[in-house]
Order: structure tokens, then sequence, then C-alpha cells
């Protein structure tokens, strides 16, 4: 049985304001935190608009569709949830305001909405470079400088998640960890690189005040299992095993195990401790002190391993060894009946035990890679602890997803006219792969201009042998195994489109970012597997392939009040026929947001209206570029600021809400179907 | 059969902020239990679940959170954070929980914005960090390791302030004088050959028997033997042999593999076995064959962590082997420190000489009908703590309060500072906190972008909510005095004094933590009264360490300093949350 309801403007404001009241609290600076309580007890505390949406289960059909392209608009910029919640909901309460609901004129606003993303946004960089963009690459800052950019550009994304003293605190870890005595932009991607692929395992979290938190040198991994090697030693020779030491991996559950004769069963006990004993006195006769390994062992493999004085850290997982020798440049050995050459043994010249309140760890410093740092996080609580783990984890993905490549300028065009997102231009591992990713992309853009009702089994099809071709690409490019797992996870995401049948062009944006999004790890893993010194080489290299730079613009609202007061010129005061009537809605969309910022920067009283409508026309009227400060005043941000944000950011919100909005004015219906209970 | 997931419902959600009277008044209710708990005249708590289940009674912050279950997200919030810090220091607990809940609730009565307030309480912690860690500061001391009274008053006032204890006057000494006799005796002398433990040296032993005088302390460790008589304590005759400096000791063999001759547990597979093989007959013959070397190597007594085989006991008992078998992994470092022994894993190999343990004596014991066995070591400073009450609650009571106070005392040795406690220390922050704001109004006012009236307010209401800490572990029906020289806390009879200048000086009139007497202080005033603007001057009386008495009150500073950041910083988390969504599907 189907069940059909009309989608009116009035449905789509009425879903889209609920959201944004609900997500929208945690906007600004002096925001308010959202606690959120599953019903089996487990408590968030959060700011995340993205862990909020996702928390809140949402099922209405639009309520869904919403959320999917917020979700897909924050998997590729990291930020900007709350931001495009706002731009939305304003939009479509300017539009409900105008009075017109007709879907004759709905299908003519989405119609021009394409036109002007064509032709009135990509004149605006000009505009932005020519009022106070900065642009951060390493040939034209002084190391301090940049860190000083860096960490202005870090506290922006920290401020409403965590108090003053903790943000200074935090800001300065952040810097330490990223800037490591580097002055090259090029450098500080490449850590943020490392940092977004194995954030996991370059961090541990634990109870305790914020100050506690700190960053340590070398690799934290988890305890000695057995901690027999010569403790006079300086430096530790070390291998790593991706199996047991004493010879089958996890043996069958239901292994049967046949005993014909005494000698047979003797040779069954015996054989996994004469295997152990072989394979730890061959380590012993290449000087090993040290195995890490996959697997776990047993009691009898420990009475050995301290008979031959060598140390076990057992039960890393499959990330953690690629992690491990990708920074000790040390291929693992995945038998132990393996020869063990020179290059498996790795050197590390440091490693001790250390304990952070109730957690023992043992801190590994390897020869090759003396940058590398690890966060030790510490909130109150578990949770609390959780939450600043993934605000630091933010903090680098917006620092990734900030940097564009140097062709600045055609990359924003290519953002603009092609609608596919900015972060897709930083993922440049070679012509070939963003030659086929923009083929892949642009073909599923094409798509956006069908409505819902002319998509056919046939078209979703298309898409999804696309993005299996592309997968196909990288399995041809890489030859490895690991291949696979890009692939189900591009399959995946079409799946969730597929289930979804409406086509969103940010959805489509995310689903072919994902393949080159994910594309260290693929690149890593796989080719440890060939090779662990070749990983190296290559990943020191990516970044240098090209260079790259970081568009960043005052925070408090600069980018809306600049862009409001262009569009306004350039629709001449929104007189103009064609854009005039969507200039003027547009302009009022991106007001929402200075709005929200005025007041919540400003303490509650009754004036705050007047004063914001009073800077607001100070700020349009004035020829320099003003815009808030952390009081809620107007100021300059050329003569001193203290908050930065990513143009990039800014940008890939409000085209991909206006993308959004165009898909949403041209629905029609929604289609219930209903199953029949049985009997 | 197969089973499928149900998809995940619809979202119920409720929404809830913290102005809603329900939440205040889950948070006044919480904050209730927790200050009727404190103190010397803390309440003590029964909880029972809704079905009948067993109850508990409690006075402290970790049992009593533990068995409590809160439906209120913020509450569980609180709850976790106070948790956190119980895990670490096993003290302090209530007091921190107290803290937060009356920052939360006098930040809720405010009209100031949240967040600044927030910012402003971690100022204001900041500040107090800064005095409590500072040479200046005037309500701690250090405490002297030497002066046993100092240390005999430390210990029975954390056992003071846990009246389910049930530890009052002669019983509270003579307890406090065990602990603290114990503590004293597990600290390894400089001149220990070992030089690193795998315990904390102290192994609690509970029983339940009658007398609680019965607790005591025993050098060495003490394990269950159910292989003799729990009736009369027998003599046993051990196998001795000489060690490397020939003495004459008890060798000792830590197994932690299982001794039963399982192959199958062994192999970790099933076996299938051909006619006339037993293959658990030939696998114990090879445990056997290890006895035997143990035996030839005049092993005396055999620990295993899991089970052995009866006929491996019984090969052990004809050689007159001592053994004990399932053990468990909890004493196996305890065993470790006191045998020096290294824990054999591998049956089918001989165990070289390094791995054995040894032991000057064993004696078989008996306490309260049950068997035990009491290794001994003269060198070790392993101690076993028994604890004794006729209770299984009584007993997890003291258990929990004894581990608080062996922390706070080993805490001590690395940071021996100490706070004057019953109050005194946090009507001094208090005080301190607001002449300090005072002083530097004009700079915390312009960093944290707010008027100057605010952070007095701020201030005020921090103050207020150290203060009344201060208040309620008093008993009932009591005034409460500051003084406007030292800032302590004075506790006189309900109505005696009307009037601060009729206050008699005395020496026999003492403030909270009977440091000062009335004489050496000017002038007072009630803690209800508001205190003026303007704190003219702040320089309170410094004490050195000779002018402590045996009575005098004191908690640890590092406690306290953590359960006021803890407090602090999950305070600020609560009060600039927006919503609470609980989704009830």
């Amino acid at each position: 049985m189907a069940e059909t309801t009309k989608v009116t403007l009035k449905h789509l404001l009425d879903i889209s304001k609920t959201l944004k009241n609900i997500v929208c609290r945690s906007f600004g600076p002096r925001c308010q935190t959202t606690l959120l309580a599953t019903p089996t007890g487990q408590i968030m505390v959060t700011t995340d608009g993205i862990k909020i949406l996702k928390s809140l289960n949402i099922g209405h059909p639009i309520g869904r569709l919403i959320v999917n392209a917020v979700s897909a608009h924050h998997n590729v910029n990291a930020d900007g949830v709350k931001t495009f919640l706002l731009y939305l909901c304003e939009f479509l309460h300017q539009l409900d305001k105008l009075g017109d609901n007709s879907p004759k004129n709905l299908i003519s606003v989405s119609k021009s909405i394409s036109k002007f993303m064509d032709e009135i946004l990509p004149k605006c960089l000009e505009n932005f470079k020519s009022n106070g963009l900065f642009e951060l690459n390493s040939e034209l800052f002084f190391p301090l400088e940049l860190d000083h950019y860096l960490t202005d550009f870090i506290k922006t994304t920290l401020t409403p998640n965590l108090r003053k003293n903790q943000v200074n605190l935090f800001s300065k870890l952040f810097s330490s960890v990223i800037m490591n005595g580097s002055n090259s932009l090029t450098k500080i991607l490449e850590r943020a690189d490392l940092f977004c692929d194995f954030f996991e395992y370059l961090h541990v979290k634990g109870t305790g005040p914020y100050s506690d938190s700190k960053v340590i040198s070398g690799f934290l991994l988890r305890p000695f299992s057995c901690n027999f090697h010569d403790a006079s030693k300086s430096s530790l020779n070390f291998v790593i095993l991706r199996n047991s030491i004493e010879g089958n991996k996890t043996p069958e559950p239901e292994e049967v195990v046949r005993i014909t004769s005494e000698d047979s069963l003797n040779a069954t006990i015996m054989s996994p401790i004469k295997v152990a004993e072989e394979f730890l006195k061959k380590l012993n006769s290449s000087s090993v002190d040290l195995i890490l390994m996959s697997e776990k062992v047993p009691q009898f493999v420990l009475t050995l391993c301290r008979k031959y004085h060598i140390s076990v850290i057992v039960c890393l997982d499959d990330q953690e060894i690629n992690l491990v020798e990708m920074l000790s440049s040390t291929p693992s050995l995945l038998s132990v009946f393996e020869e063990i050459s020179e290059r498996n043994i790795g050197q590390t010249f440091a490693c001790e035990r250390i304990k952070f309140g109730k957690c023992v760890y043992t801190n590994i410093h390897f020869n090759n890679c003396l940058y590398v740092k690890s966060f030790v996080l510490c909130g109150p609580t578990e949770g609390l602890a959780h939450e600043l783990s993934s605000l630091i984890y933010k903090s680098f993905r917006s620092i990734q997803a900030s940097a564009t490549k140097k062709e600045a300028s055609s990359i924003l065009s290519n953002h603009v006219t092609k609608q596919t997102s900015i972060s897709d231009t930083k993922v440049a591992i070679s012509e070939d792969l963003i030659s086929k990713h923009f083929e892949s992309s642009s073909t599923l853009n094409d798509r956006n201009s069908l409505t819902k009702a002319n998509i056919s089994d046939a078209k979703l099809d298309e898409m999804e042998a696309r993005n299996l071709d592309s997968a196909m690409f990288l399995r041809n490019k890489y030859s490895s195994k690991e291949a696979d797992i890009s692939c189900s996870q591009i399959t995946g995401s079409v799946q969730m489109k597929t289930e979804n049948a409406v086509p969103l062009p940010t959805e489509v944006d995310i689903s072919s970012a994902s393949i080159v999004d994910n594309w260290p790890q693929h690149f890593d893993s796989s080719a440890t597997i060939n090779d662990g010194r070749n990983v190296i080489e290559k990943s020191e290299n990516i970044r240098q392939e090209s260079t790259y730079n970081t568009l960043l613009l005052p925070a408090g609202s600069y980018f809306e009040f600049q862009l409001a007061k262009y569009i306004r010129q350039s629709t001449e005061n929104f007189k103009e026929s064609e854009f005039g009537d969507l200039g003027k809605l547009i302009f009022e969309t991106l007001l929402a947001v200075p709005r929200s910022l005025h007041s919540n920067l400003c303490e509650r009283n009754s004036n705050d209206k007047r004063h914001f409508l009073e800077i607001l026309q100070e700020v349009l009227n004035s020829d320099s570029n003003m815009c808030l400060n952390s009081r809620g005043h107007v100021y300059c941000p050329s003569e001193n600021f203290d908050t930065l944000e990513s143009f990039n950011l800014k940008m890939a919100t409000l085209c991909n809400v206006l993308q959004l909005i165009q898909q949403l004015l041209r629905l029609d219906l929604i289609i219930g179907v209903k199953s029949l209970k049985p009997e | 059969m197969g089973s499928i997931e149900a998809a995940k419902n619809q979202s119920n959600l409720q929404v809830d902020t913290l102005d809603d009277p329900e939440v205040k008044a889950s948070l006044a209710t919480l904050r209730q239990i927790v200050s009727s708990c404190m103190g010397p005249h803390g309440k003590i708590k029964i909880i029972q679940n809704a079905s009948g289940g067993p109850i508990t009674r409690t006075t402290t912050s970790s049992r009593l959170f533990n068995s409590i279950s809160l439906s209120k997200p913020v509450l569980k919030l609180v709850v976790n954070s106070v948790k956190s810090h119980v895990d670490q220091f096993q003290d302090g607990g209530l007091m921190a929980c107290l803290f937060c809940l009356l920052l939360v609730e006098s930040s809720v009565e405010s009209d100031i914005n949240r967040s600044i307030l927030a910012d402003l309480f971690q100022v204001f912690y900041e500040i107090i960090d800064d005095y409590l860690s500072s040479e200046e500061c005037a309500c701690k001391y250090e405490m002297d390791f030497s002066n046993l009274d100092a240390m005999m008053a430390f210990v029975q006032n954390m056992y003071d302030s846990k009246p389910f204890c049930g530890l009052y006057g002669y019983q509270l000494e003579e307890f406090s004088r065990l602990i603290l006799q114990t503590f004293l005796q597990c600290i390894p002398d400089m001149a220990s050959s070992k030089a690193s433990f795998y315990t904390t040296r102290i192994y609690l032993l509970c029983v339940k028997h009658e007398d609680m005088n019965f607790s005591q302390n025993l050098s060495g460790l003490v394990l269950e033997y159910p292989e003799l008589s729990s009736l009369n304590e027998k003599k046993l005759s051990v196998k001795r042999s000489l060690d490397s400096v020939d003495c004459d000791r008890i060798k000792v063999a830590l197994i932690n593999c299982s001794m039963s001759g399982d192959v199958e547990s062994e192999l970790n597979a099933n076996c299938e076995v051909a006619t006339g093989m037993d293959p658990d007959l030939f696998f114990t013959e090879k445990i056997l064959s290890f006895c035997y070397q143990l035996v030839t190597k005049e092993v005396g007594l055999v620990l295993c962590q899991k089970v052995m085989h009866p006929r491996v006991k019984d090969y052990l008992r004809s050689k007159g082997v001592l053994f004990i078998d399932r053990l468990g992994a909890m004493p196996i470092p305890y065993v470790q420190d006191v045998t020096g022994a290294s824990p054999i894993g591998l049956l089918t190999d001989g165990p070289s000489d390094g791995m054995f343990g040894w032991l000057d004596q064993v004696e078989h014991l008996v306490i309260n009908n049950q068997s035990y066995l009491h290794l001994q070591e003269v060198d070790s400073c392993i101690i076993t703590l028994v604890l004794a009450t006729p209770e299984d609650d009584k007993l997890d009571e003291l258990k929990t309060t004894t581990l608080g106070v062996l922390r706070n005392l080993e805490r001590l040795i690395i940071q021996p500072e100490v706070l004057f406690g019953g109050g005194c220390w946090n009507t001094h922050i208090a005080a301190y906190l607001r002449h300090h704001v005072q002083e530097n109004m004009e700079s915390i006012a312009e960093s944290h972008d707010c008027m100057e009236s605010m952070v007095t307010t701020a201030a005020d209401m921090f103050a207020k909510c150290l203060e009344k800490i201060a208040m309620v572990t008093s008993p009932e029906g009591m005034d409460h005095l500051i003084d406007l020289t030292n800032y302590h806390v004075w506790r006189v009879p309900k109505g005696e004094i009307k009037d601060t200048s009729s206050i008699v000086k005395s020496s026999s009139i003492k403030c909270g933590c009977n440091v000062f007497d009335s004489t050496t202080v000017s002038d007072f005033r009630f803690e209800r009264e508001k205190v003026a603007a303007k704190v003219s001057k702040f320089d309170p009386t410094r004490l050195n360490a000779d002018g402590i008495s045996c009575y005098i009150v004191s908690d640890s500073l590092a406690v306290v300093n953590n359960a006021l950041r803890i407090a602090i910083n999950t305070a600020s988390s609560i009060i600039t949350m927006g919503q609470f969504i609980h989704d009830t599907n």
C-alpha cells in the first residue's frame, strides 16, 4: 500500500527549523553544549553538530535527506554543519516570507540557483583576494608567523568546545605537534595527513583534569607483555611479527587433532614449543631484543622469552602494525619460519614503560622518524576525554581540508562550476587519478538536475558501475589486496545512496571523494606489504608533488559580510532582473550567520536586535572590510585579529547548501510504502 | 536458528534544560544525599534497589556511587566525573561531588552568562591552585614523618569521617596505630636488595570475625590453604635447602600454567584418540616428570595459579613438598614480591635455577575456622593486613576506607603537604579568593570581556560554595563563625553567641582544625553575614611544623586539589550545556 504526502515549502521550513533549533544552540564561541543520553544510559556531551544530528536518529524522509546532505558535507570538510543548517533554514524562511509558494515559482528559484552559482560566485574569489584573504604557504611566511596563523586557525575550532585556558593549552600542544620545528606548509600538511589517518594510534585518552594533557615525543604502544631485555641497553633491535610465535595464527575453534600413538602425541604437544624456541633462538642470534606482534602469547612462550632475554608487546592490530612498519621502515615478518634478513630488524633508540593514570604504555622512538609525537589527552570523564580527542582530530581534519593546490583560482572555479567539493582537489596523487575522479564526479553531477521522479534504476546502476570503475582503477593502480577495501567502501556508499533514492549532489560528491579521501590508508597498507621502506619514501613525497596553500579569513562572519556586500553590489542593489530576487535571498541567508553569532557573543539583553541592525548598517555602508570581535562589536580585522577560519570551508558550505536547496525545492511527493502485516 | 537484528526504532526525544524544575530537584536531592554523608557526623545511607535486592550501608563515595543507579543524564555526568577522581585518589569523592553540585545550583540561580561564568570558575581555580602550591599559603603544613602524633591524627581523621566503619575512641586509636604501623613497615629499606616491586606491598586479607580488634598485620604473605585442617594449627616440616649464600631456606616454585594434565585445553583443540591411548595420562606423566625435577632440585613449596591433577598432588605430598593450587591471578604478584620467584609457564622443559624463589619460614595459620599458609621472608617488606569485622557490609566499608588511607599515606611520601581540615582550609581559601579577585579585578574583567560586578558576584558565589562545604561537616544545631585573622571556621552551639564581640578569649575554644584558639584571633564574623565588598588585608599567621599538635584535623593537599579541579571542570561543562536530549525509545 502506498501513501502519498505532498511536500510544501512549509514542510521543508518546519523540518529544517527544528533541526536548526536543536543543533544551533551549539553555534558560536560562547555556545552551549548538548548532552545526549541513549536509552542504554550512555552519555555524550558535545558541540559537534554532526554528532548531535546523527544521534537524533531522524525518521522523517526530508529530515533524513537533510541529515544525509549535512553528513556528506561534513565528511569532506570536517566542519561547517551548523553554518549549513543556519543557511538552509534562513533561505527557506526568506523564501517563505516572499509569499509565492507555487511549485512554478519554487522551480524557477531552483533553476536560477544553478545560474547564480555559475555566474556570480566564481567571481567572488577575486573580490576576496583583494580583501583580506590570507594565503598561507611556506614561501610567504616565516615559521613564527606560520605558527601564529595556524594557532589562530585551530583556536577557532577549539573555542566553542573548551574554556579559554584550555583552548590556549590545546592550541599550543597542537601547534607543537604539527609544527615541530618545521617551517614548511607542505610538511605541516603531511603531518596533518599522518594524524588524520592514524589518529587512533597517535593519541591515548585518560581521565583526569584537562591540564594533565600533554604531548610526548615518540609513539605509544600497549604495555610490554613481558619485559626481559637487557635494561642497560639504550637502543633495542626489534622485529614485527604478523603471526603467533608458536607457528599457527589463531587455531580453528573446532580443530580436531588425531592422535594415534604416544609419539604423535608427544610431537603434537612439543611442536609449538619447538617452533617458538627455534624462532626465539634465531632472533637471539640476530641480537633482537623486542618482538612487536599481532597475536597473543601463551605462558610457555613467555617462559622461553625470559630464557632468551627477549621482550614482547602483543595484540597490536593491523593498522597499528602498518603504522609501525611505516614509521620504522621495517617490513614485518608474516611467519616465524621466514628468514630474518637485516631489513626486517628495526631499531628504537628509546623504549620505556610509562604510566598515565591507571594505564601503562610503552613509549617507543623509532630511529628514523623523530618528528612523530603522540597526544596524551585527559578529560574529567571518559566521555569528555573522548570528546576532546574527537575535537583534536577535527582540528587536523580542518587543516587538511583547508589546504588546496596552489592553482587556487582554477580550483575554485572548478568547485563552483563543476560543483565538486574543494577538498577533492587536494587529493592529487597523480594526474590519472584526478582525471578519473573528475570524470566520475562530473558525470554524477550531471545527474543533479534530474528530479526524483526521473531517476530510473538503470541510471543508478550506471552510477554504481562508475564508482566501481574508480575502485577498479585504484586496485589496478596499486595492485594490492588492500584495494578490496576501497572497493567495498565505494560499493557501500553507493548502496547508501540507492537506499535513500534521492541523489543529492553533495552525496555524490562524497561518494566520489571517499574513494580518494581514504587513499593514504590504501596506499600505505598496500605498499607496506610489498616494501616498508618504499612507503616511507613515497609518503614523504606525497605532498611534494605539488605545492599547497591554505586560504584563511578572519573569523567573526567576515566571509558572510563581504560576500553579502559583494552580492548586493553585483546585483545592483537587488534591482537586476535576472539575479535580483535570488541575490536578496542569498544576501539575507548569509546574514543569518552574523546575526546568530552576534546574539551568541553579546550578553543577553533586549537591545540585541537593535544593536545588530546598527552593526549591519555600519558594516554594509563602510568602505573597509569589517567583522565581529569576541564581544560582538564590529572591528576592522586588518589591524589585528586572533581567530581565523578556512575560506574553502565557507565556500563549500554555501555551495553545498545551495545545491541542497535546489533539490529540495523540486520535491513534490513523499511516497511511503507500508508493509502489510501478516495476519 | 538465525536471528535478525531489529532496526533501530525512530527516536522519541525528550529535551530538558538545566532550568527545568525536575532537573533542579534531582540536583538538590543528590546534593542532600552527598552532604549528609560527609564528615564524622555524617549519616549512614541504606541503599536497596526497587526489586528488593541486597542492601548496602555506606558513607563512602565509591560504595555509594557504585550502588545507586541514576536516571538523569546530568547526574550521571557528575557521578562519573567523581568516580574518575575516586579511582585515582580513593578519597575526597563526596567533597568533589558536593562542590560540583553547589557550583551548578548557584550558577543556575545566578543571572550571569553561563559561558562567562564557566570561564571565571577556571580563573578562580587557577588562583586557588597557585595559592595552594605557593610558599605563601597559610593553610597548609608539611607532614613530618618523624612526628608520629601528627601522622596518627591524619589516619584517625580519615577513619573518623567514615562512621560506618564503627571505630570510636580507644578502638579507633588502636586501629589507626595498626594501619600506620603497617604502612611504615612496608616502606622498603634503602639498603634493600630489591629495587622494584610488582605490588603496593600490602596484601589485604578480609575475614569475618566478631571482634574488630582481631585486625592485625603479619609480616609476609598469608594465603588460603584448604589442604590442612581448619580447626587446629599444625606444625609443618618443610623441606629446606641451601641457597646461593649457603643459608638454610625454603625453595619455592611458582607455576602460572595449568597442571591439570588436560591435553585438549593445552592444545586448544579436540582430540580424536586411537583405542588404548590416554593422552591425559601421557601429559600427566610429563607433568610428573617436571615435578620430579622440582623434587631433585629440592623445592619445598610449589605454588600453582591454576589447577593441579590429584596424581600430581599425591606425588608432591609423598615427597614432602608443600603445595597450593588454584591461587588465582590476584596473589601472584605478591608471591613474586615475597619470594622473588619468576612464574614458570613451561612444564616440558626443566626449570632454570634463576626462576625459583626463597622463603625463610612457612607456617600453618587458622583464622576464624579457615586454614591459611603464612609465607615469611625476613628481607621482603610485604605485609598482610588482616581486616576483621563481624559483617560483610562493614568489611567492604573498612576495606575501601583502609585502601584510601594507605593510598593517602603513600602519596604523602611524594607530596608531604597537608591542609588544615575541619572546614578551615575551605573558609581560608574562600577569603583568599575574595581578596585576590578584588586586587586583580581589572585584569580579570578585561581578559574575559565582562563587567567587574560580574566578576565580584561570581567570586562571591564561588567562595560561598567553598564555605558551604565547611558547614555541612558540622553536627546539627551549630552556628558558624569565621575569624578575620586566619579565616578559619569556628563552631558554637546555635544561639549561644548573639554578637561576635561577646566571644570569650580562651585557649580551650578551638577552630575547626584545632590549630588556633580564640586568644590568637582578633575578630569574628558570622558565616551567614554578607562579606564586605572590599577585603582590606589578608595577612594570616603562618605556622611552622613544630606547632602541630596531635589533635590537628588535616586533609591531603593532593586529594583536595584534584577534587576541586574535577568539580570545577565538571560544573563548567554542565552549566554550559544548553540542552539534555534523552532518547527514551
